[in-house]
């Protein structure tokens, strides 16, 4: 678990890695800028203390606390999703999968159904 | 230190590949500026809806804006949203072959105008001694780190003597403020 600045944690204990590593291999500007943006959601979690007080357009509500990070910043971009699970309570924020727009529906389930698990679990 | 670093090495952990952390890095500082110019906007409450019309421009702009790297930005579109925002921006541009005595000088000068400004503020406002006050003890911060670094610098000097202050080019108030300055650090 790593520590973002102050008071927000990154969990990546759940992050499904070989789509990570794969992911890098084919796009890795695409999949740096994805993190960089990460971080920036990350200063303003900790700014604001949750997700109500900001609106950026690389940052969007899936439902369920699940939220996608797009990439920005890179010359023909192959669009991008690092999707992420945004725990107020805990103020946590779990790295899930990272993906493309077409493999966007069936990571976008998996993810609500990671969900679903830790809300059980709460 | 820069902020990115854990992120960075989460990145490249995740990606099983060293690599990947010193392009997290370098895409960092290619954003920097458009990522501090949205830092702006979400700091004024503003979403990109609201800043839209004030720029004149569609929502979808300030996005797409906001997507590129600094090197794509397009000036004009920067004095725009910054206009939009309400904050003034001045350009520093810093020379890095001029001799670091000539850059210090254009910093000094740089800091004395804003000091400036801040003290006009109390002449304009009805908020009277209560912002003199704030103002006055802004000043001591500003004294007080820029002779935490000075005197750190000084110190590391080698064989440093005392300081020979030139008054005699100075413009008239210097002794007086150097006086103040002294009785501040005395303090």
């Amino acid at each position: 678990m790593a520590e973002s600045k102050t008071g927000w944690v990154v969990d990546s204990g759940l992050a499904e890695r070989s789509r990570f590593k794969a992911y890098n291999k084919k796009h890795p500007n695409e999949y740096a800028a994805c993190f960089v943006n990460l971080d920036v959601v990350m200063a303003l979690l900790n700014q604001f203390g949750g997700v109500k007080g900001f609106q950026l357009g690389f940052f969007r509500s899936e439902g369920k606390n699940v939220y996608r990070i797009g990439q920005t910043g890179v010359k023909h971009a192959k669009e991008t999703r690092l999707f992420i699970h945004v725990d107020e309570s805990n103020r946590c924020v779990r790295i899930l999968t990272i993906g493309d727009k077409d493999s966007q529906p069936e990571d976008l389930r998996r993810c609500h159904e990671v969900a679903k698990n830790l809300k059980g679990e709460g | 230190m820069s902020t990115i670093e854990p992120m960075a090495k989460l990145a490249a952990d995740l990606a099983g590949d060293d690599s990947v952390a010193q392009r997290v890095c370098e895409q960092e500082v290619n954003t920097r500026f458009i990522r501090m110019l949205i830092g702006l906007r979400i700091s004024k409450k503003l979403t990109q809806r609201q800043l839209a019309p004030r720029m004149g421009v569609s929502s979808s702009k300030i996005c797409r804006m906001e997507a590129l790297r600094d090197d794509q930005l397009n000036w004009g579109d920067v004095v725009k949203y910054t206009n939009a925002l309400g904050v003034n921006m001045s350009v520093l541009v810093d020379d890095p072959s001029l001799p670091a005595a000539e850059r210090i000088k254009h910093h000094v000068l740089t800091t004395h105008a804003l000091l400036e400004q801040l003290r006009a503020l109390t002449e304009k406002t009805a908020e009277g001694e209560a912002l003199t006050a704030k103002i006055t003890e802004f000043y001591g911060d500003v004294l007080f780190n820029f002779l935490a670094g000075f005197s750190d610098s000084f110190s590391k000097l080698p064989q440093s003597g005392p300081i020979q202050i030139p008054f005699g080019v100075q413009k008239p108030g210097a002794e007086t403020a150097a006086a103040n300055g002294a009785e501040l650090c005395a303090h």
